[in-house]
């Protein structure tokens, strides 16, 4: 399977390509009001509004340590297209299917469920259907003026 | 003769030597009226001498006439002749001037005349015309014939006649002389009378009273002065000679009473003229004055002998305490001297080390103005260093800046071969060869990141150096900053040291100078010591001097005294 690597806060975390449109560098983050908190913002590329998410607070993982968040993945299935915060990306590789393991409760605390696996390099890769298809991500707010 | 005698000497001189001259007078007259005659005789003999002269110049000029025959000659002798007849009529008539004083003579002269007319009557009518006429032997007849006795006759008679007046003056000069050496004689007598009557009754009293003025002279007062009854001036003198000799002999007493010791004479001048009297007569009363003077005087004197003689008996003990006392000071002094020569060398070694010391510090001052001029200069250098760091920064800064760009480049070409790897897995088989071109990319995107590693690697070195660098700078600048403080303080301090020495020098050369003069005034009151040692020494032996002195004082007051007493006033 071919993933891309990449890190945040000293984690290293993986996504299917065949998930990924492409890598950008992070700019001009915009921050919203009245959204969730692991809603980090919108960004404009090339035109598309994307919101991004930060992976850590959707996990509700303990910040620890800072984040560059240089990069943004662009994440997309059939419906849905949001970006994801990176420090920095590693790359493309190959990590064999049979090389996954099923995620343990010890490790960095994301439910199972959002996991396809983890390497022996405790690589994290992450499901991206799952992640997209969660309901959280539609956030339906109405602010009082 | 006793009128004579008292007739004023002027007049008796006046009287003899009128005599003398009166007979001087006749004897005078006498030779003159002798001599008047006896030259008119002269003269007439001459006259007739030259009358007979002429008388043969005559005969000679006719005689020649005759025998001459030259014509021209003869006018000569014609000429000649006339002429001489002519001085012989001249003569002739002076002739009766002289001969006429007897009866005799005029007779003898009558005769010369005639006898002279005769011939030259004959001569003239007779003879000269037959000369010219050429009738030469008849005039030679006449010639000597007629005329040579006439001629003869003539000479006769003019020789008695010469004859007679030489005996004339031959008696009168013969008179003449009787009478003057009578005269003369007489005169002579008279004169010699007059002299020796003159002689004795002036020369004589004179001489008497000029050798009374010689006794007089040499002071003998005795004798008597004679001739003073004349009244003439050798009486009058001898009288004023007697007065003189009077008042003389009286003052003689005064003053040989005044020598024997009795003051109270009186010496009377004898007129406001009388020098000698006047001042006599103030000697005598200044004596008197002075001798009573003398006599307080000496009283006084004899109580303050006395009153010497017990007071230089105390000056001399008094003295004599002095000198010990003045020898024991002059040792001390001599002592406090040779003190003030020690502390005065010690003044002055102390004030050369300080001079030399301030030098030193003046030495050290320069030295730490140099320190702090190298400090300066090390600073300047620091500043310089400092300045080439901080270029040297900003280089590195932009190096960094250049390989934040070059990482950002790596980067991003990594993001572009993650995106193309993306696409190539998205493409499947035929993104096969688009992902060995994303790896070929991404290995290119590794290696710039590998090389903006090692340049930041590099560059963090020369960060971490420049940093030392400058770190090492800024020690070394605070280094020289202390190290300029240290000097400045260092300069400060020799400063104050220096000027503490200079005060100091400047009080050791004061502590010398006034050291030097205490050990002046030291000498000075040690020679003042020695000379009043030496004077109080001279006072003992002056204290025993005026002891001696005031009883020789005493003694001479009561010698004095009696002296005194010797003179009653």
């Amino acid at each position: 399977m071919e993933v891309i690597e990449f890190a945040l806060a000293h984690e290293r975390y993986a996504i299917e390509t065949a998930c990924v449109r492409e890598v950008h560098t992070l700019q001009d983050l915009t921050s919203l009001p009245c959204t969730p908190d692991f809603v980090a913002g919108i960004v404009n590329v090339r035109g598309r509004i994307l919101p991004v998410i930060d992976i850590r607070k959707f996990f509700d993982l303990p910040e620890k340590g800072i984040s560059d968040m240089h990069y943004l993945l662009l994440v997309y299935t059939d419906d849905m297209e949001i970006g994801i915060l990176a420090d920095t990306v590693a790359g493309v590789r190959s990590v064999p299917l049979d090389a996954m393991q099923a995620s343990l409760p010890t490790l960095t605390g994301v439910r199972e469920e959002y996991l396809k696996g983890v390497t022996a390099e405790r690589l994290v890769i992450l499901d991206a259907r799952r992640i997209l298809a969660d309901r959280r991500i539609l956030v339906q707010d109405e602010v009082e003026a | 003769m006793k009128w004579f005698i008292n007739l004023k000497t002027g007049t008796k001189l006046l009287l003899a030597f009128g005599l003398v001259v009166f007979f001087l007078a006749v004897v005078i007259v006498t030779a003159g009226s002798a001599i008047s005659a006896i030259q008119q005789d002269y003269r007439a003999a001459v006259a007739i001498a030259n009358f007979e002269v002429n008388n043969n110049g005559q005969r000679a000029a006719v005689l020649t006439l005759i025998t001459i025959t030259n014509r021209a000659d003869q006018e000569a002798t014609f000429e000649e002749l006339k002429s001489i007849a002519k001085q012989n009529d001249d003569l002739m008539r002076t002739l009766p001037g002289y001969f006429n004083d007897s009866a005799e003579t005029l007779r003898q002269l009558g005769e010369l005349t005639t006898i002279r007319d005769e011939l030259k009557r004959t001569r003239d009518e007779q003879v000269v015309p037959m000369i010219r006429e050429g009738r030469m032997e008849e005039a030679r007849a006449l010639s000597l014939g007629v005329n040579q006795d006439r001629y003869v006759k003539m000479r006769d008679l003019a020789e008695r006649l010469a004859g007679d007046a030489q005996e004339r003056a031959k008696r009168m000069a013969t008179r003449a002389l009787i009478t003057f050496l009578l005269v003369g004689f007489v005169a002579v007598l008279i004169a010699g009378g007059a002299v020796i009557f003159l002689s004795r009754i002036i020369a004589v009293p004179l001489k008497s009273i000029s050798a009374t003025a010689e006794r007089i002279a040499v002071g003998d007062l005795g004798g008597d002065v004679s001739f003073a009854e004349r009244t003439d001036e050798v009486g009058v003198l001898a009288q004023t000679f007697a007065r003189m000799t009077a008042s003389l002999k009286e003052m003689a007493g005064v003053a040989g009473k005044i020598a024997s010791g009795d003051l109270r004479v009186q010496a009377r001048p004898l007129s406001d003229k009388d020098l000698l009297g006047n001042a006599f007569a103030a000697m005598v009363e200044n004596l008197r004055r002075l001798t009573s003077d003398l006599t307080e005087g000496v009283n006084v004197l004899g109580s303050a002998a006395s009153e010497i003689s017990t007071s230089t008996a105390q000056f001399a003990t008094s003295a004599s305490e002095t000198a010990t006392a003045v020898s024991e000071t002059t040792t001390t002094v001599e002592e406090v001297r040779q003190t003030a020569q020690v502390s005065s060398q010690k003044a002055r070694s102390v004030s050369e080390t300080a001079q030399k010391v301030a030098q030193i510090s003046q030495g050290g001052k320069r030295a730490t103005e140099e320190t702090v001029e190298g400090m300066t200069r090390i600073r300047q250098q620091m500043d310089a260093i400092a300045e080439s760091m901080v270029r040297l920064s900003e280089q590195s800064q932009a190096i960094g800046q250049i390989v934040t760009t070059v990482e950002d480049l790596a980067a991003q070409s990594n993001l572009l071969a993650v995106n193309a790897a993306i696409e190539a897995a998205r493409a499947g088989e035929q993104g096969k060869g688009f992902a060995v071109v994303a790896q070929e990319v991404k290995s290119l995107a590794e290696q710039s990141k590998q090389a903006t590693g090692q340049v930041r690697a590099i560059l963090n070195d020369i960060q971490k150096a420049t940093t030392a660098a400058v770190m090492a700078t800024e020690q070394g600048s605070k280094a020289v900053e202390a190290g300029v403080k240290q000097s400045s303080q260092a300069g400060q301090s020799i400063q104050t040291l220096a000027g503490g020495v200079g005060e100091a020098a400047q009080a050791a050369a004061q502590i010398a100078a006034s050291s030097q003069q205490q050990l002046v005034g030291v000498d000075q009151v040690a020679s003042a010591m020695e000379s009043i040692k030496q004077a109080s020494t001279q006072n003992v032996e002056s204290a025993k001097q005026l002891e001696t002195a005031a009883r020789n004082i005493e003694g001479l007051g009561h010698r004095l005294k009696q002296m005194i007493e010797r003179y009653k006033v």
